[in-house]
């Protein structure tokens, strides 16, 4: 990707009009397109973390103590949430079209190959809108939820930011995974990250042993950035828990160039 | 005329012990459709993803249109088009969708709406990719290798899969791009096509050119004009190989599946001698044909294998 700057300059000025822009938008638009109408993928991040929450926030909540469980979980879940979708997006659906050769016939085409990953982490952020926006519609209408109209844009904001790391660690799955061990190896991942971090069960109510790894597990601190909105972290500074992600995030991308090196050294950029 | 495809001394050995590729040199011209022949695991893809960029080699060079690929890859790209041996596209995108995409790749791409027509998949516009048969799906791996409007098209088997008539309309396509001063090289095991629409080609084995030339150049080069096949029987005097090389006008003799077949460039010569050594001898002709050599004809006689084992 070290062509990035040649490759800006002259897409912009041969063609006189920003091409880059209508690549961009083009492949943003159709990645997300086959994504939604993936049924195992929209289902399984959209559907699964709002389930959750209707299940555990609305329904089996015996609404004890002051703890506001609805709210609670709006950052949780949408954290599951958004995980889901980029570590799919990525690990699965970059493995998938890696096996399948489409990835190979974008490269041969002029598309910047950043404009491919662009385009996935869009989606993810898209889908991560999707999630902490139907969250807090389903915890305002139905679970008592009451925030501040700041409160709703920050929460959903850190959250679909919040997908860049996860969409480092999926990228680097699937520079890893075979396009048949990618599933398992992602739901390997993302099961017990998501439990270990605190997000299924508030990190308080985890063993001690537990509660002091999750400190080292980026969902924990993005979860702990969406609940610091509404003031209901764990008391971490902002900069911690942001520090860490961009912390996780290059050491992710840091695999994952071992990895496209180990694949992709055999190929032209 | 200027140079399209060059390359020398090609070699690519996969991880260390497969050498797929074995030293290979190709000049293709500008407006030449070219096509490269062989079995199974010759070295086809291998050669051909190389020269489109994909694949580094582990020696040799390679110039397209006179540039390298490592010092100016943008700019080639936009001007060739590949479909890869096996693609398979995304599956829940329309036909509509892919092509535009990637004509939205390219700088000059043509109308998707015409190249759509032109591989006759109109009808199939707005249907998901994962719903095309295997012939639809080969077409529209052709249509986006064609959108950007390439200068040159890298066709890796277009046409394996495709019925008689699609095999026909592709053909047409590739015509129709190289009356436009489009480049192609194509990689077959059909060996009809080859001849139909090569005005050169390389045939290829264990990663190297075994020969070269324009299909009637090739088969008048190796086997001569004709082949007379024949079988006999009831004779306890087989005659041996070296017997029948010497008929008149024999160039070559091999037994292919219980046939003797004779390679001759004067059959008016041969036949009659053909007839009376059988007479002579009192054996029985079950079987003669004669027939214009063909390609297939040329690759066994170099390698002393068909080109697919059916
Ligand atoms: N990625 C790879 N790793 C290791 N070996 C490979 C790889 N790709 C191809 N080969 C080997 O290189 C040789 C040439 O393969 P190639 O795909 O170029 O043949 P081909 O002529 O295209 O065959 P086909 O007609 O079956 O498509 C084969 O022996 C194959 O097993
Ligand atoms: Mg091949």
């Amino acid at each position: 990707m070290s062509a990035t700057a040649p490759v800006l300059t002259n897409l912009v000025s041969r063609g006189g009009q920003p091409n880059l822009v209508r690549i961009f938008a083009k492949e943003a638009k159709y990645e997300f397109l086959k994504s939604i109408r993936l049924p195992v993928f929209a289902v399984s991040t959209i559907l699964l973390p709002i389930m959750f929450y209707v299940l555990f926030g609305l329904l089996l909540n015996n609404k004890s103590g002051d703890f506001p469980i609805t709210t609670f979980l709006i950052a949780t879940y949408g954290t599951f949430g958004v995980m889901g979708a980029a570590l799919f997006g990525f690990g699965v659906g970059m493995t998938v079209e890696r096996g399948q050769g489409w990835l190979e016939l974008k490269r041969a085409s002029p598309m910047p190959p950043y404009a491919y990953f662009a385009a996935k982490v869009s989606t993810s952020m898209i889908f991560g809108a999707i999630i902490s926006l139907s969250l807090l519609l389903i915890g305002i209408v139905f679970g008592g939820v009451h925030l501040a109209a700041w409160q709703m844009v920050k929460m959903v904001s850190v959250l679909v930011f919040g997908c860049v790391p996860f969409c480092a660690l999926g990228l680097a799955i699937g520079y890893f995974a075979k396009p048949n061990s990618a599933p398992a190896m992602v739901n390997l991942i993302y099961l017990p990250l998501s439990f270990c971090s605190g997000l299924w069960v508030p990190v308080q109510f985890l063993p001690k042993t537990l509660q002091h790894f999750a400190t080292y597990l980026p969902p924990y601190h993005l979860s702990q950035l969406a609940l610091n909105v509404v003031g209901i972290g764990q008391g971490g500074s902002q900069w911690w828990h942001v520090r860490a992600l961009i912390g996780a995030t290059l050491l992710f991308l840091g695999i994952a160039r071992i990895g496209y090196s180990r694949d992709q050294g055999k190929l032209y950029g | 005329m200027s140079v399209a495809v060059r390359c020398r001394n090609l070699k690519k050995t996969y991880d260390g012990k497969v050498e797929a590729v074995a030293g290979l040199d190709l000049e293709i011209q500008v407006g030449e459709c070219f096509g490269l022949l062989g079995p199974n695991g010759a070295g086809k893809t291998t050669t051909i993803e190389i020269l489109e960029g994909l694949l580094l080699p582990t020696s040799g060079e390679v110039e397209i249109f006179e540039k390298k690929w490592s010092t100016h890859a943008q700019e080639l790209r936009e001007l060739i088009g590949i479909s890869l041996q096996e693609t398979r596209l995304g599956e829940k995108l329309s036909v509509r969708e892919t092509i535009n995409l990637f004509a939205s790749f390219y700088q000059n791409p043509r109308q998707p709406q015409e190249v759509m027509e032109d591989m006759a998949l109109t009808e199939k516009a707005d249907a998901w990719v994962g719903k095309l048969s295997g012939g639809q799906k080969q077409r529209l791996a052709v249509a986006t290798a064609l959108v950007g409007n390439p200068k040159l098209l890298f066709l890796d088997e277009p046409t394996t899969g495709l019925d008689p008539q699609s095999r026909r309309q592709l053909w047409d396509i590739i015509r129709t791009f190289q009356q436009r001063g489009g480049t192609v090289l194509l990689t077959t095991h059909y060996m009809d096509e080859a001849e139909k629409l090569c005005d050169r080609l390389s045939i290829v084995d264990h990663g190297k050119i075994i020969a070269s030339g324009t299909p009637g150049e090739l088969i008048e080069r190796t086997c001569g004009a004709q082949m007379i096949e024949f079988a006999t029987s009831n004779g306890d005097a087989t005659i041996s190989r070296e017997e029948w090389r010497k008929l008149p006008g024999v160039e070559a003799v091999h037994q292919d599946d219980g046939l003797t077949v004779l390679n001759a460039r004067e059959p008016h010569a041969t036949i009659p001698a053909l007839l009376a050594a059988v007479e002579e001898r009192g054996l029985r002709l079950d079987h003669l044909t004669t027939r214009q050599a063909s390609l297939e004809d040329v690759f066994v006689q170099l390698t002393g294998r068909h080109l697919r084992e059916e």
